[in-house]
């Protein structure tokens, strides 16, 4: 059995300054063998795999290959060594054919005196494309002239070509949701060169949301949740329904969400959606937002939870179907547009869309309010200095002046800041994407009584949890998308939440 | 440990942002003790005209780089305006400038659509304007430069009133730079400007009209180039079609030597009039000391390349707007 272990991961974790992401995971993974890997977004599945694939290092913990302790510095570093990854994003460069993009950056190997030989590279690119059992690509086809399914196969062919060595010793090939563009029919074919490489003393690890798959392909099964190993699986032992158990995170008590505040769903209704869609995010997307409660929206990345809500803040046009604010319908070509009729967001991205680091609290605070710190049609300075100590107080953001800049400060109290730039604009509707993102737990619960206040005054609130936990924790009601349409509708009054677990069966 | 860190960089920083504080007395003083009748008042009067015209160029030229864009056609533009005043001002009157100033500002919503609205990059959108004004100014001039006739220069009078010691142009300037000053520090869009260029995407998502910023700074930058190319003609009486040559060049430098980040959301317009005053005493000083005419651009092309150096990017505003 030992001498099977191809790889083996011990006590490794992962930490973002305060935030603990991974935390002593330990897997091993054998030769000849197809290991799934399962977990809610946010369990650490995507920065594990970077650790792996060598995009990233770890914090603490060791990584040993093929006996030898494996310490990549890169991408390039991990393929050299036996270890590749095809990405869940397309990593391909469209106007490169298709022979160019499986050998990208290891033109070295066609060079003589400083030459390219094309033809030994297209030859060549064709091998590793039969190889994956992919016969109808010419490789000098360029990528964008390809499907999206049959550039997830290049992809593949480059990854599996890039980690194989010459004396035919194993290698680790790391599958990010490969399944997501491809027909059944390719999956199929996917699945038989897994179990092909497999055969040939290779290990696979296959992640994938879709439970189904996993199962079907898969020898033994990890489950990750909350950034720590939560059991291992054989494939005897697996039903989707002890996966489910496994994979949802620890479920925290109402009162951390202060749900004694949360506000009953009134019967006004401030917005509605009928029939939204956007070709390739989601379709038929229906809803009704109440005055001052939380609407959460769950589902998995890649749900189309994320499209909707850009669409309404107006980060984004709907290509079919109505929206209507308080009755009158709405379209809303800009967040500028979205702003004047009082919808604003706190976008997921805090450093790229939610504030200008190089600029002082108070200038990133009147943002979306240059209107509120006019005094006779003038912009006040003396107005920005008094409104912004009093939000620096009444938020306890914790900075020594106004004038500060925005990178001074830590990921809570920046986010607090982003939190009063649109509150001050006094919305009717607040989108909240991932508010809690990358802040420490006190801010956290800070920004939850900020979520409890708002909307007892009155707002209504869109939310996208950093965690299932968080969004079923602070929502009224919680809509599920699966695959770009509502798979299900869950109240949540204060006593009776949902079960993650419920909640995660809709959203697979 | 990290608050040590902080304080250096800052420091570093406005040593840098702050270097023409110091700079521009040691340059007046070094061209003084070359020759002493640099800083006669004579002369001073000459360089503060001279300042004129440039700084309202510049100072307009501000708001563009602000947003981390360019705009290489005002030089262009100048040089239209200035032929076009030149050689009609006698016939149409005074308020001919009227006319001018609003072609500048169809030039600057001109480059402000192809910006803001086709999403060209502002370096060849502006880079096509420019050839464009410039054709304009040749075919309307013939290519040759003309002087308001004598007897027509009534009309333009008005120029030659002096206040305090000091022609009326001057204070005219005055005027202008302050309206300048009020639009960047006390209305919503100049406030907007500067949150814009540091990162464009976070202020849209703030709800800040970006097409509308985006329109007035090229607005601004396209009515202060109108205003300077008529600024010439009144001053010089005349029609010089390429007064505009090396004006562009000249604003950029003035903004980057005053401080402004060319990456966008750092700077002000006060600091391109220290920039623009340190680039028009240098060249009026190597004037004034007699240096040869080819090694002027040469020292010239040198200052601007030094200021881009103090000025380059290290602080945080590297999200470049094109």
């Amino acid at each position: 059995m030992e001498n099977n272990v191809i790889f083996r991961v011990s006590g490794v974790g992962k930490v973002y300054g305060n935030n603990r992401v991974l935390e002593n995971i330990g897997m091993e993974f054998h030769k000849s063998e197809i290991i799934g890997l399962i977990g809610e977004n946010g369990a650490g599945k995507s920065t594990l795999l970077k650790i792996i694939c060598g995009a990233t290092g770890q914090s603490e913990g060791a990584l040993e290959f093929a006996g030898k302790p494996y310490e990549p510095k890169s991408i390039i570093q991990a393929n050299q060594n036996g270890v590749g990854m095809v990405f869940q994003e397309q990593s391909m460069v469209g106007n490169l054919s298709v022979a160019q993009n499986i050998y990208l950056g290891r033109e070295k190997l066609f060079r003589k005196y400083g030459v390219i030989n094309w033809n030994a590279m297209n030859a060549r690119a064709k091998e590793a494309l039969v190889r994956i059992g992919v016969n109808n690509i010419n490789p000098k086809t360029k990528i964008r002239e390809l499907n999206f399914a049959s550039r997830q196969m290049v992809e593949i062919a480059k990854v599996f070509d890039a980690v194989a060595k010459e004396d035919g010793s194993p290698s680790l090939v790391l599958l990010d949701e490969p399944t997501t563009v491809l027909t059944d029919a390719e999956i199929d074919k996917l699945f038989r060169q897994m179990r092909r490489m497999a055969e040939a003393g290779n290990a696979v690890v296959f992640i994938s949301h879709r439970l189904d798959e996993v199962i079907e392909i898969s020898d033994r099964i990890y489950v990750m949740k909350d950034g720590r190993n939560s059991g291992m699986l054989l494939k005897k032992d697996v039903s989707e329904a002890i996966l489910y158990e496994r994979m949802v995170g620890r479920t925290t008590t109402g009162e951390y969400y202060q749900t004694q505040n949360q506000t009953k769903v009134k019967e006004e209704v401030v917005f509605e959606c009928r029939n939204l869609s956007k070709f390739g995010m989601f379709k038929d997307y229906s809803f009704k937002l109440h005055k001052g409660e939380v609407l959460g929206f769950a589902g998995v990345e890649g749900s189309g939870k994320e499209d909707v809500c850009a669409l309404i803040c107006g980060d984004d046009d709907a290509d079919s179907g109505e929206m209507y604010l308080e009755g009158e319908k709405v379209r809303f070509p800009s967040p500028h547009a979205a702003l004047k009729k009082g919808i604003i967001s706190v976008p997921k991205e805090r450093r790229d869309e939610g504030m200008v680091e190089a600029l002082s609290i108070y200038d990133n605070m009147i943002m979306s309010n240059y209107e509120k710190v006019k005094v006779h049609g003038i912009i006040s300075k003396k107005k920005i200095r008094n409104d912004a100590n009093e939000w620096l107080k009444m938020m306890g953001i914790k900075a020594r002046r106004i004038d500060d800049k925005m990178n001074e400060l830590s990921g809570g109290n920046a986010q607090k800041v982003v939190f009063v730039r649109a509150i001050y604009a006094d919305p009717k509707i607040l989108i909240l994407n991932h508010p809690t993102r990358g802040v420490d737990v006190g801010a956290k619960e800070e920004i939850y009584s900020i979520i409890r206040d708002i909307t007892q005054s009155g707002v209504s609130v869109i939310l996208i949890g950093d965690t299932l936990d968080e969004c079923i924790g602070l929502s009224s009601r919680l809509i599920v998308m699966k695959d770009g349409l509502v798979s299900a509708e869950f109240d949540c009054p204060p006593d009776s939440k949902p079960s993650q677990v419920d909640v995660v069966k809709k959203m697979m | 440990m990290s608050t040590v860190k902080t304080e250096k960089r800052i420091d570093f920083d406005t040593l840098s942002k702050n270097i023409f504080v110091i700079s521009i007395p040691i340059v007046f003083i070094i061209f003084t003790f070359i020759n002493p009748n640099f800083a006669s008042w004579y002369n001073v009067k000459n360089i503060i005209s001279s300042i004129c015209p440039v700084l309202i160029l510049s100072a307009g030229l501000t708001f563009v780089l602000l947003l981390g864009g360019i705009d290489l056609s005002t030089g262009a533009l100048c040089s239209a305006t200035c032929v076009l005043t030149g050689l009609h001002i006698a016939q149409y009157g005074n308020k001919f400038i009227l006319l001018m100033l609003a072609l500048g500002v169809v030039a600057g919503l001109a480059n402000g659509f192809l910006v803001t609205i086709l999403k060209m990059p502002s370096f060849i959108a502006t880079l096509c304007t420019q050839s464009i004004w410039s054709c304009v100014a040749l075919v309307c001039s013939d290519g040759s430069s003309a002087t308001i006739p004598q007897q027509d220069r009534g009309v333009i009078a008005w120029t030659n009133v002096e206040f305090l010691g000091l022609p009326v142009l001057f204070w005219y300037t005055v005027v202008v730079f302050a309206l300048l000053i009020f639009f960047e520090k006390k209305t919503a869009t100049g406030k907007a400007i500067f949150a814009m260029g540091s990162n464009a995407e976070a202020a849209r998502m703030s709800g800040v009209n970006v097409v509308a910023v985006q329109m007035t700074a090229f607005l601004l930058c396209g009515v202060a180039s109108a205003a300077t190319g008529v600024y010439y003609a009144l001053t010089i009486k005349g029609s010089v079609p390429s007064i505009g040559d090396n004006l562009g060049l000249m604003g950029i430098a003035s903004v980057a030597v005053g401080g402004t980040s060319l990456a966008g959301g750092n700077g002000s317009v006060v600091r391109t009039l220290f920039g623009c005053a340190m680039i028009v005493m240098i060249r009026q000083g190597m004037n004034v000391i007699g240096t040869d005419a080819f090694w002027q651009d040469i020292i010239y092309g040198l200052i601007v390349v030094l200021a881009l150096v103090f000025n380059s990017d290290r602080s945080l505003t590297n999200r470049i707007v094109k």
